[in-house]
């Protein structure tokens, strides 16, 4: 009997040790869905920031090696940033639907890309006016709950402002470099 | 014998019989729901070719699993049409409003099978205005399309739902100075054709007596010898294809093969023929089908079928065939090469036209002999014009595919690749040689399709003057 006590002593608090440090458990309790999404922007928004200085502005305005058009197939051209962007999320999201990211904006050359719900046209309208740096809140979407980030997307090379001012079915032709021209929405499913 | 052991024993010989039938037999069509769609019926038999889920799965994975076997054929075809709406759109959780109107990530949503009586066409059993789902806001972000009526955006040759790769702004724009013909340096006129060929000819060109005989003496004169076949300079010798043996095994010996399958051929023609097994003629003959109805979802212990009794089924012929076709070519199986094909004849021009003519019988098809387009065809292959002029039959229904910079092209016998929507000929075949505005308004107009091109197109579709129009900024 006094063995089996023993026995318990040490078993049962290993066990519950090895539960409770298990890295999947404490990586999954120990973040914020907030620091989880400001974590992607960040990597998101250097991606984006990448391509349209070391490709567009660089490969296509200064040593103008090729073109960068949004009908990249016909013109054997290079897609445009923001279609690099979506191609990306489109990926994600043919992995996963725990996780999807998306491209939205006030005054978009796309009319789909317009906010949608109700806390996409609330975090655009917060950041705009400088309310905040980024809009968080949860949602229902199609019966699931989401954890929902909004970060402004800002215009950081000349190749942005060129496109969205000349675009015919942009409604604004007034983008200023370091402008916010629409915002990242970052959703997370919640279990 | 009292009348529940009679029931019994009825029972017993209908589920015998039907279960021969689903497993032995394979004539599994009157265990359908209804008739198939035009582009499925030759596999009505083969339910395992979409019919895949399991007991015990939920409506939403059976609806992925169907998802899944559409795809299996029609993802290729999708990717080449830049498909507009593929999948990957609405998988936004904010497009879940989108989805509740209409679910477009699943295909059934608009294409479901066995219900002829809401089928259109296109195979979409959708009212035709479901466009106005996601753009009723059409007309206030697009001024030329106030008072459009949504029953016509797909109608009217404006837009396709999947593929609208010569039909999206900036193509259209670009496009939009082109004149009707497009090479007039490269094509001697209509009229100069039909004047030096009924001279060589000595026949009129006018009314009945255009019908043009297969073995003609003019086509007769341009066949080649086998001695001077391609595939006979290419040193293929006879036992390379008519031998149970593979073509680069020269020490093994075999039995004599009368007539090869198509698994000889594809050794050296292996897109021409993948292309055929996913075409109208070829699909019945996939391997794929073939290996599902062998070893596929159906339970092995209650799979009796052998290879060949499942190739017999499912063989294809002309017969089977919802078009209209001759009588008298209704034994064909179009799951073969030689169906089309004779190796021993280098005959592609006449394969491009008469073989074709072998089996189609309708106004469209017959029209074809008074139409500028094989007059073209026909002083191409007497020389009077520039090779690559003229159009046959297969110049349209089986398009060049591959790269053409590279110098890889074959020909696409998956006539599906361009045939419906018409528009999807547009790039393919119909801009070589005509404007874009031209072609827009030939084929969205019937009877000129009928006529097989013979008349000009009443029609005029719009989108080239919205696009050019809304090009120009406020």
């Amino acid at each position: 009997m006094s063995r089996f006590f023993k026995a318990s002593f040490l078993t049962i608090p290993s066990v519950v040790l090895c539960i409770v440090l298990t890295p999947s458990k404490a990586i999954a309790d120990g973040i914020k869905y907030k620091d989880v999404t400001d974590l992607l922007f960040m990597v998101l928004e250097s991606d984006r920031k990448a391509y349209a200085q070391m490709i567009i502005d660089r490969l296509v305005n200064e040593y103008e090696h090729i073109e960068a058009t949004e009908s990249y197939e016909d013109d054997e051209s290079a897609p445009l940033p923001a279609q690099m962007f979506r191609f990306g999320a489109e990926l994600t999201s043919e992995k996963t639907d725990r996780l999807s990211y998306s491209l939205i904006s006030q005054w978009p050359i796309n009319k789909q890309n317009a906010p949608r719900t109700e806390s996409e046209e609330q975090g655009l309208s917060e950041l705009q006016s400088g309310k905040a740096e980024s809009y968080y809140t949860e949602e229902t979407l199609g019966g699931n709950r989401y954890f929902t980030a909004i970060y402004p997307d800002i215009a950081v090379a000349e190749s942005c402002i060129g496109c969205h001012n000349d675009h015919k079915d942009s409604p604004r032709s007034d983008f200023q470099l370091g402008e916010m021209m629409g915002g990242v929405a970052i959703r997370i499913l919640l279990q | 014998m009292n009348i529940a052991v009679l029931w019994s024993l009825g029972s017993l010989v209908a589920i015998a019989i039907l279960f021969k039938i689903m497993f032995i037999e394979e004539d599994r069509e009157i265990f359908t729901s209804g008739e198939m769609t035009n582009g499925h019926h030759q596999i009505e038999s083969q339910c395992n070719a979409c019919h895949t889920n399991g007991l015990m799965e939920t409506k939403e994975q059976e609806k992925k699993n169907m998802n899944s076997n559409c795809l299996a054929c029609h993802k290729k075809d999708l990717k080449a049409g830049r498909d507009s709406h593929d999948i990957k759109l609405f998988r936004d959780p904010a497009n879940a409003d989108r989805r509740k109107v209409l679910d477009a990530l699943f295909c059934a949503t608009c294409h479901l099978e066995h219900k002829p009586e809401i089928t259109d066409d296109l195979a979409v059993t959708l009212p035709m205005d479901f466009c106005v789902a996601c753009h009723q806001e059409i007309e206030h972000e697009r001024p030329t399309h106030v008072n459009a009526e949504f029953m016509d955006c797909s109608s009217s040759g404006c837009h396709n739902y999947h593929d609208n790769t010569s039909l999206y702004e900036k193509y259209l724009v670009s496009a939009a100075d082109e004149p009707n013909l497009l090479v007039p340096a490269l094509l001697m006129s209509a009229a100069s054709a039909k004047k030096s060929l009924s001279k060589k000819m000595k026949i009129s060109f006018e009314g009945s007596d255009l019908v043009i005989l297969p073995s003609g003496p003019v086509i007769d004169s341009i066949y080649l010898s086998y001695e001077n076949t391609s595939h006979h300079n290419s040193k293929i010798e006879c036992v390379r294809c008519h031998s149970t043996i593979g073509l680069n095994d020269t020490t093994s010996k075999s039995d004599w093969v009368g007539q090869p399958n198509n698994d000889v051929c594809q050794e050296c023609h292996k897109k021409q023929s993948v292309s055929h097994s996913m075409g109208r003629h070829g699909m019945s003959s996939h391997p794929a089908l073939s290996e599902i109805n062998r070893q596929g979802k159906i339970p092995k212990i209650f799979n009796f079928s052998k290879e060949d009794s499942v190739k017999s089924k499912t063989e294809f012929k002309v017969g089977h065939s919802r078009l209209n076709t001759k009588g008298s070519a209704s034994h064909l199986e179009l799951g073969k090469c030689s169906a089309c094909h004779n190796p021993h004849e280098d005959n592609l021009a006449d394969t491009a036209i008469n073989v074709c003519l072998e089996c189609h019988e309708n106004e469209h098809t017959e029209n074809y002999f008074g139409s500028e387009h094989y007059q073209l065809y026909r002083s191409e292959q007497l020389g009077l014009i520039e090779k690559g002029a003229g159009v046959s039959c297969a110049d349209c229904h089986f398009s060049v595919a591959g790269s053409k910079k590279k110098g890889k092209t074959f020909t696409d016998h998956n006539q599906n690749s361009n045939l419906r929507p018409r528009e999807k000929m547009i790039r393919s075949v119909c801009s070589s040689c005509h404007g874009l505005q031209f072609s827009l308004d030939a084929l969205a107009d019937d009877a000129v399709v009928k006529s097989n091109f013979s008349l000009k197109p009443k029609i005029h579709v719009k989108s080239i003057d919205w696009a050019t129009n809304s090009n120009l900024r406020d």
